[in-house]
């Protein structure tokens, strides 16, 4: 297969390796031969027939896409015969094709008028009844227009072949296929916006910008995805000052030409209806506007005149807002400022490196012999992740996973085990045991296979996921994992939330480090829980969701004297009492610099102004250090040179902590993390993503054994309690998840005040 | 699923899943429609999902195969299957008048199953190989040659 060959193109002698198929080498040669079914990160189908050739001692034309490269091979792709038999082939697409450019959103960018404006007739010469397909309803993402669909089945093969759970597919034959579900349901993937890039036609567009804009209309601004650590290359797309949609920018390295739900439909958050645009001061029940002039002077007042003070950012919000932050919190006095939000365990802060990191390039994971992920649904969490395991997996990459619930993923990891939380710390601590040992008997239990694997592999890398960051026990179960990684010679990663949790680190948003990792002495969250300060201060996260108990969080801002939020959204006066809210600039309106999880500095710029009086997060953290009479420093682009020569700095980790462990021993166990449309308050106000079923479905999942011993059996809904608070849910039976846990996502304003995941609950009849 | 795929009719379709390589799962969906449709007459999204999950497949790749052959019913129809060719030879001979004949006197539409459920007028749409007995139909798998309004009326009234 490797042999190279020559062939000739077009009269031009060409390089290529014998079994490539004639049009990879067309295009890397740049000559352009019509297609539609063909995409290069998708299997071969062959059944658009626009891609046909002559080859020289071939019977009849032959199609580009399938056919492969022998040597001395002569191609025409230009001759008349080449030509004839793709004009043929496109008379024959145009046929039912209904030539409704004027109102089709991919009129301008569409591939079929690209190319019917070359090869198509100006005359039809068909006058008989045309085919006109109803269209199905594939969700809130995705708009269907199927009479425009010409059947290339690209979208079936993305959803089989990269989505990995096929919901789309042709069904029936001949005059009467149609693309489509069969059985009306809509979209469930995380990745279902790239069937709208992949439709060559205006068969699949975005739904929510269906018929906003013309494509030649559109302002192209290159951003980076804002939602998980991976950091995707994305292009926002604006029409006077607006952002009308969200598509991929090919980062082969990164994302290749893909792009998940959440960066591209989150866009929407921007427009809501609760968008803060004034600064805000609350009196008794309502918000009162005021100008930025009385806003920054009450801020600058509050911060004088407050003792304790604990700030709370997003880990999405960028290097420069981070810095700016810890910087004026620090400054004024602050002993807790923090962006691991959802953390419970800070014990042994110090044994942490520098930054969190994959371990890897998100292009080498495929390069491991065995991934191990422990507390995680990469589907969720980190979705382009979650695909690039998944394309690693089918090359050959072992993914061993164990997670607290089965969880719906879309390949078949080697191993799988679902796990009490409550035996994770004593089967890392087995595996490490079994490596040392070396057992000689059948390799039966898991721990003892998982340290047989790891022992040989060359290429080992273990990760841990939000659910074993945010375990009570985390600063142990990392402990664990670091030394069983040393032992077994397998590189430790993390997968924070947020899309800058490495920026975060490094500018100094952690209690205990400062920028660069400079040990600082603070106060970590739980204990400021415990003895709430007089001034909290958030930043673009929110107190209702994005913490781990937000039922001590309501308590301790109850206790708290005073509470400043630098928001993007108003939030119901009566449920959080902040006193001041200044507004700040969300997704596609911010600028600045992201870190991703390979330590990949990443510089956005805005694509559009933000509405009414809002303004930059980091240049008001300047104008109140000013106010507050410090000297913020480091102007514009020397802030970034400190922050990028601030990675210079070694962090030397401590040693581990020895501790007890804290997970309760005894009684129900809620376990949960956010799922993918709660991670942060930008996708909880993106609503089309909220209308979706992955964004809808919240219910408890638990063992029916679990549901048996509480009477509760064919109970559809039941009482969860916790903390004195009860909240209805509907239940999910599933035989695989541990007998002594239940398994709800968190971060859901629903949830209300339910309290901490990793807690033991109550359940009982509704 | 075990209330649509009853222990007998599992049993068939793994027959047909002995035919082909273990991890050629996919293989069977044919012969496993074939089964479900001779066990209940036509096929339905639930009957299809279970074919799926038994198979473990993807829904969708069930529906695909049971939406493209035209072997496939997909909504009750009566007890006999007739099928009239008017595929090109067919036609030569006359099957489309033979088609007309028979829809009068069975008083439906191709397409259409007869009140009491006794006989199915299925469209069809393509050859049915038998050219050189022209004009033909197909009963319930059997060919009947060399047709004539008589000799139709005559295999259509034996029919139960």
């Amino acid at each position: 297969m490797s042999d190279p060959i020559t062939i000739t193109l077009d009269g031009r002698t060409v390089e290529a390796t014998a079994g490539e198929m004639l049009i990879a080498v067309a295009d890397r040669e740049g000559i352009s031969i019509p297609r539609f079914c063909y995409h290069p990160k998708l299997s071969v189908a062959a059944n658009c027939r626009m891609c046909l050739v002559e080859v020289s001692g071939a019977r009849g034309p032959a199609p580009a896409c399938s056919t492969p490269v022998v040597d001395g091979m002569e191609v025409q792709t230009r001759s008349e015969p080449a030509r004839d038999a793709q004009r043929a082939t496109m008379e024959f697409l145009l046929i039912n094709h209904p030539l409704d450019c004027p109102i089709c959103d991919q009129g301008g960018e569409c591939e079929l008028q690209d190319l019917a404006l070359e090869y198509g007739s100006d005359i039809s010469r068909y006058s008989e009844a045309r085919r006109v397909v109803p269209d199905p309803d594939l969700g809130s993402l995705v708009s269907t227009d199927m009479t425009r669909c010409i059947h290339c089945t690209r979208c079936v093969r993305f959803t089989e072949e990269i989505a990995g759970d096929q919901e789309l597919g042709a069904f029936g034959r001949g005059e009467f296929m149609k693309i489509g579900t069969y059985v009306e349901r809509a979209m469930n993937s995380e990745l279902s916006g790239c069937v709208i890039d992949l439709c060559p036609v205006g068969a699949l567009n975005a739904r929510p910008s269906r018929m906003s804009a013309r494509a030649w209309e559109l302002n192209d601004h290159p951003g980076i995805g804002e939602h998980d650590g991976v950091g995707s290359h994305l292009s926002r797309h604006t029409l006077r000052g607006r952002q009308i949609r969200c598509v991929p920018r090919t980062e082969e390295t990164i994302n290749e030409s893909w792009l998940s739900d959440r960066d591209r439909f989150s866009y929407q958050a921007a427009s809501h209806p609760d968008r803060l645009c004034w600064p805000l001061v609350r009196h008794r029940d309502h918000w009162v506007r005021v100008s930025w002039e009385e806003g920054l002077a009450l801020a600058a007042e509050i911060l004088a005149e407050s003792g304790t003070k604990a700030g709370l950012i997003h880990p999405s919000s960028t290097v420069e807002e981070c810095f700016r932050f810890q910087q004026l919190l620090r400054r004024c006095g602050a002993e807790t400022v923090e962006h691991r939000t959802r953390m419970s365990d800070f014990r042994g802060g110090g044994q942490y490196p520098r930054w969190p990191t994959l371990g890897c390039d998100v292009d080498q994971i495929a390069e491991n012999d065995i991934v191990v992920l422990m507390g995680g649904f990469l589907r969720h969490d980190q979705p382009i992740l979650n695909h690039r395991l998944r394309q690693a997996m089918h090359s050959g990459t072992e993914v061993w996973i164990i997670n607290p619930a089965p969880f719906d993923w879309n390949f078949a990891p080697t191993e799988k085990v679902v796990l009490s939380p409550r035996q994770w710390l004593t089967l890392l601590q087995s595996v490490e045991r079994a490596h040392a040992l070396k057992p000689k008997e059948a390799y039966a239990r898991f721990s003892d296979r998982l340290a047989r694997r790891l022992g040989e592999a060359d290429n080992a890398l273990f990760w841990l996921g939000p659910l074993a960051l945010n375990h009570p026990d985390a600063s142990l179960l990392y402990a664990s994992a670091h030394n069983l990684c040393k032992r077994t010679g397998t590189r430790l990663g993390t997968l924070p939330e947020g899309a800058n949790a490495p920026g975060a680190w490094l500018a100094g948003c952690v209690a205990h480090r400062g920028p660069g990792g400079k040990a600082v002495d603070g106060v970590d969250l739980p204990s400021r829980l415990e003895e709430p300060p007089d001034l909290w201060v958030f930043y673009g996260m929110d107190p209702a969701c994005d913490v781990t108990d937000p039922a001590q969080m309501r308590e301790a801002l109850a206790a708290a004297r005073k509470t400043i939020g630098f928001q993007s959204f108003v939030p119901d006066p009566q449920h959080l009492p902040y006193d001041l809210l200044l507004p700040i600039l969300t997704v596609g309106e911010r600028g600045g610099h992201l870190i991703n999880l390979e330590g990949r500095w990443q510089s956005m710029t805005p694509a559009v102004s933000p509405p009414g009086e809002v303004r930059d997060g980091a240049e008001v953290l300047v104008e109140l250090l000013r106010m507050t009479g410090h000297n913020p420093g480091f102007a514009g682009v020397s802030l970034v040179a400190h922050c990028r020569g601030l990675e210079a700095r070694t962090v030397v980790p401590d040693k581990p902590p020895k501790d007890a462990r804290r997970l309760p021993e005894k009684g129900l166990l809620r376990v949960g993390s956010p799922s993918i449309y709660q991670q942060d308050p930008v996708t909880r106000h993106a609503h089309a993503l909220q209308q979706t079923a992955l964004a809808q479905d919240l219910a408890l999942r638990l063992h029916p054994e679990t549901l048996n011993e509480r009477g509760l059996k064919d109970a559809t809904h039941a009482c969860l309690s916790q903390n004195g608070s009860s909240l209805k849910l509907p239940l999910v039976v599933d035989a695989q998840i541990p007998r002594d846990c239940l398994y709800l996502p968190t971060g859901d304003v629903r949830l209300g005040l339910l309290g901490a995941a990793f807690s033991v609950v109550d359940l009982h009849d509704a | 699923m075990n209330d649509i795929l009853h222990s007998d009719l599992r049993g068939r379709i793994d027959t047909w899943l002995e035919r082909f390589p273990a991890e050629h799962r996919r293989s069977a969906v044919l012969g496993a429609l074939r089964e479900v449709q001779k066990e209940y007459g036509h096929l339905t999204p639930e009957r299809m999902d279970a074919v799926a999950e038994y198979l473990d497949l993807p829904v969708v790749q069930v529906y695909e195969v049971g939406s493209f052959y035209t072997g496939f019913e997909h909504q009750p129809v009566g007890r006999h299957t007739v099928a009239v060719c008017t595929n090109i030879s067919c036609w030569l001979r006359g099957g489309e008048e033979m088609l007309t004949h028979i829809e009068k006197s069975l008083g439906i539409r191709a397409g259409e199953s007869t009140r009491d459920g006794r006989i199915y007028l299925k469209c069809e749409e393509e050859c049915l190989a038998g050219c050189c007995g022209a004009p033909m139909m197909q009963v319930d798998h059997v060919y009947h040659e060399n047709l004539t309004p008589e000799k139709a009326d005559k295999v259509l009234r034996a029919l139960s």
